[in-house]
């Protein structure tokens, strides 16, 4: 992989591993760090440039079945040999578990060509500053806009290194980049937000004045926006909602969350859980993901894992330890993952990938013919409960009445519960878009039959 | 590590802002931050994991006209913080801006950390995640899964700013969470509750852990025999502790500055408005001891203070930081916060509430015919701009005849900021402050939220009952 690193994070997790060498038991370490910068614009003018480096790294050390962490963002000989003994002396209080385990050095890793463009870190600043000041430019010179509150651009240069005394030594990296922005319609009193993003691997790749009509376009259309009557509805979920759905139907697809007692899908592979349509892959190795990379957060390579197919139940996301809970065959799926250096890895989807049907939202609300297209959904992390199956959020969208989408809604809730939804689901468009809001999800705008949805 | 190490000194203050301001710029800071912690996790009956680390790093603020540039290191070190000021000094063309002589900011004197966390044996924590473990399990042989945790955290920050302003703070954390999931044939429920405070290890005297574990059991057990949710306009009753989610999501977020400057939220150029009835009193308190959301100074230096926010019904205050401050002619109330080094400050709850009322909960339930009771909320959301706002319930039931009826389950209200204010019918008097973490500009920050029990007259409440 290109791109010459400004610090060697595999010396550095070699250096790590020498100091752990004088403890018997196995030792592991990720190392990252990344360059990032992030500028936001309001008004025509620069509002804020924030550049960093931030770097960090994680030991796990295990002796006698039981797990020690410790993590330092100071790279100091001092803070190397801290973090190793503060790692060793964790392992002191926990309870053992014969399952727990570091991963063995695997025989190979998929190639997964184009995660780095160096052209992210060579674009001028200028250019990048132009791309917000662009999307908000867009977004105002648009009818009834009268603020965007923010128009940012973020990229992040993104190096891990993983290496452990099992054998793996691993290195990688990544660029991303994003504009994204909030703009407010207003007509009279009233004011609507919506919200443009545009997301790629180096800033060539971004096209902010799509983003901007796209916030634009969002806050404008529920100008005039009303409750509409309580009752039980088809709704039409946008792909951003659908994203939300799915993101919360993955958390108990997690080998953790079933082992744990904390999944409604416990004890139903092979069952039906949606519906005939729905077919449901994690795809660590996608090359337009998101989360896309050849290893996981412990140095397990990614895969494709198939999650529900035809609307049955086919498996459920692996690490090292839930693999070896599972025992019979089971083999990590490649999805360890980890919130940062602080952090030791847990299960999570990488890029989950939902199949879509025909046509465009268009024609999709005509086969519908009547219900609510759902754009945007608030309240996810109170109101969705990936345990109970519970599911009751806030919406706003609009009517869709004559097989179109017609009058904005607001101040609405849908509520059922997870397996319902999955099940209900009866059609969607062929409109699939990477949604970076609720992990890494490609769907399409979905349609569910008989959700309650609360209004006047 | 010695404590000599640490931190930043005025002397080395005066020599980075200088060098900030060397081609010019309205106002420089350097933010300055040792961090330690540890935390502990039980799941599944097993002591699983405990973690411990530091972080160490400083960034700098330049702001010149409308730009603010910003820029951290992983280091505290004096040539680090030297280049990284030259740096963002290249970004500003002009003559040099002289920044005042840093002088200690003398502050009130607060009182003594009680047990620093970091004294207890690991060994001690572990035995309270067990202790709670086995409360839970005990009480009902229909939970079936309990995950706790405990964590600690201590941050020492330093703070310079170029008109002349150096204070520093030794913050200390420690929380302890609990959550429980219990099952009655298929029917799956949980239970979460959260102990919290800005103080040492005394929070975990008296059996408070075990209380804790009981209270999450409690909630779980009681959510089995919970009924789908009705939907549709209802009055609502929230109660006291957690229904302060109400305030912060329906009212505090507009409250803060940057959205006041930027003219999109709801409540802009409404101060001296009355915006709710007279027995309606806001605050925004960053400063009572103890408290979750509460530090000695803000995250730029300036000493917290209670503002009261809306009084007797009338909208009186914004929560502002330096920056939006200036620009709305107010000076900082202390809401100045910030995840880490890594994070630009940006106007903040601290711990917010309604004040108390007269009349005795019991009363105005009983006072109350028909409504949807929210006991327990699990967090919200809110959009300023509108100022719609939604939060989850995860203990709820129904108020028939004056009285708590059954149990209802997945709901979630929802309603505008504006119209729920004007619509807050009668307050109790048996306020309660939770801790929660408020998350804005991808930044998490720990935050109280109260109220004593009050009624609404009217909210949308979206169960899946028709």
């Amino acid at each position: 992989m290109g791109g010459g690193a400004p610090m060697d994070l595999i010396a550095v997790g070699r250096d790590v591993l020498a100091r752990g060498k004088r403890f018997p038991g196995d030792l592991e370490v990720f190392v990252e760090q990344s360059e990032t910068t992030s500028i936001k614009a309001y008004q025509g003018e620069v509002e804020s440039l924030v550049t960093g480096a931030p770097r960090g790294l994680g030991v796990r050390y295990v002796e006698g079945s039981r797990w020690g962490y410790a993590y330092t963002g100071d790279f100091s000989r001092a803070a190397l040999d801290l973090v190793v003994s503060m790692a060793v002396s964790n392992t002191a209080v926990s309870d053992s578990d014969e399952f727990v385990k570091l991963p063995e050095a695997p025989d190979a890793y998929s190639e997964v060509p184009g995660l780095w463009r160096s052209a992210l870190l060579e674009t001028p600043l200028e250019k990048k500053i132009h791309l917000a000041l662009e999307a908000e430019r867009v977004a105002l010179a648009s009818p009834h806009i009268e603020t965007v509150e923010e128009s940012s651009y973020v990229d992040h240069a993104s190096r891990v290194a993983i290496l452990s005394s099992r054998g793996v030594e691993v290195y990688g990296e990544q660029t991303f980049c994003y504009v994204y922005l909030s703009a407010h319609a207003r007509r009279g009193d009233e004011v609507q937000t919506g919200l443009g993003f545009n997301t790629g691997r180096e800033p060539g790749e971004l096209d902010a004045s799509a983003a901007g009509r796209e916030a634009a376009r969002k806050a404008a259309d529920l100008l005039g926006a009303r409750p509409c009557p309580t009752g039980r509805y088809t709704v039409v979920l946008d792909r951003e909602a659908a994203a939300a759905v799915i993101g919360v139907a993955a958390q108990a697809l997690s080998a953790d969350a079933v082992q744990k007692g904390r999944s409604l899908f416990a004890g139903r592979v092979g069952q039906r859980i949606a519906a005939d349509s729905f077919t449901l892959v994690d795809d660590g190795l996608h090359l337009d993901g998101m989360e896309t990379a050849p290893f996981d957060d412990e140095g397990v390579p990614r895969g494709v894992t198939p999650l529900v197919e035809k609307g049955i139940l086919s498996g459920f996301l692996h690490d090292t330890y839930t693999a070896a809970r599972e025992g019979e065959g089971a083999r990590s799926t490649g999805n360890a993952r980890r919130g940062g250096y602080r952090v030791s890895p847990g299960v999570l989807p990488s890029n989950l990938v939902l199949t879509q049907g025909e046509g465009t939202l268009d024609e999709l609300a005509a086969r519908v013919g009547s219900g609510v297209y759902i754009v945007g959904i608030t309240g996810l992390h109170s109101g969705a409960n990936p345990v109970t199956g519970e599911f009751s959020v806030g919406a706003y969208g609009h009517m869709i009445e004559g097989g179109a989408i017609g009058s904005p809604v607001r101040e609405i809730t849908i509520a059922s519960d997870l397996v319902s939804l999955l099940t209900n689901v009866s059609d969607s468009a062929g409109d699939a878009r990477w949604i970076p809001f609720h992990g890494s999800v490609l769907t399409p705008s979905l349609a569910i039959f008989d959700v309650t949805v609360a209004g006047s | 590590m010695k404590e000599s190490s640490l931190g930043i000194t005025p002397a080395l203050a005066d020599a980075v802002l200088a060098r900030a301001l060397r081609h010019g710029g309205d106002y420089a800071e350097i933010f300055a931050e040792d961090r330690s912690s540890l935390s502990v996790r039980l799941d599944d009956a097993r002591l699983e994991e405990v973690s411990s680390g530091i972080d160490q790093g400083a960034s700098i603020r330049l702001v010149k006209g409308p730009t603010t540039s910003f820029g951290y290191v992983d280091a505290l070190d004096e040539e680090a913080l030297l280049r990284l000021a030259d740096r963002l000094s290249a970004s500003v063309k002009g003559a040099s801006a002289l920044p005042a002589s840093v002088k200690v900011v003398q502050l009130r004197p607060r009182p003594e950390a009680g047990v620093r966390p970091a004294s207890v044996e690991t060994t001690t924590k572990a035995d309270i995640l067990r202790a709670v473990d086995a409360a839970a399990r005990g009480r009902s042989a229909e939970v079936r899964q309990v995950a706790a945790g405990y964590s600690e955290g201590r941050q020492r920050i330093w703070v310079a700013g170029s008109r002349g302003t150096f204070a520093n703070d030794d913050r200390t954390r420690v929380v302890l969470s609990v959550n429980v999931v219990a099952q009655r044939g298929g029917v799956i429920q949980t239970g979460h509750e959260t102990l919290a405070g800005t103080l040492g290890f005394e929070l975990f005297d008296g059996g408070a852990p075990v209380r804790v574990a009981l209270e999450a059991t409690e909630k779980a057990l009681v959510m089995l025999d919970a009924q789908p949710s009705p939907s549709g306009r209802m009055p609502v009753v929230l109660a006291n502790g957690f229904g302060g989610v109400l305030f912060h999501e329906a009212c505090g977020h507009g409250l803060e500055a940057d959205f006041i400057v930027k003219k999109t939220s709801i409540w802009e150029g409404r101060r001296g408005e009355k915006v709710a009835e007279s027995f309606v009193t806001a605050l925004d308190d960053g400063v009572t001891p103890g408290m979750w959301g509460s530090n000695a100074i803000d995250d730029e230096g300036t000493p917290t203070e209670a503002t009261v926010v809306i009084e007797e019904g009338v909208l009186t205050g914004y929560l502002t930081d330096i920056l939006r401050g200036e620009k709305l002619g107010l000076a900082s109330t202390g809401n100045g916060r910030r995840q880490s080094f890594r994070h630009l400050p940006y106007p903040r709850m601290t711990n917010t509430y309604f004040a108390r009322g007269t009349i005795v909960a019991a009363d105005l339930i009983a006072d109350t015919p028909r409504a949807f009771y929210a006991k327990s909320l699990s967090g919200g959301q809110v959009d300023p701009a509108t100022g719609d706002f939604v939060f989850g319930v995860s203990e709820g039931y129904l108020i028939e005849g004056g009285r708590i009826g059954p149990a209802v389950r997945g709901a979630t209200l929802i309603g505008n900021g504006a119209e729920v204010l004007r619509s807050i019918d009668v307050i109790a008097d048996d306020l309660e402050i939770k801790a929660g973490m408020c998350g804005k500009e991808g930044q998490a920050v720990p935050v109280g939220t109260g109220q004593p029990t009050l009624r609404i007259r009217e909210l949308t409440v979206g169960g899946t009952a028709v």
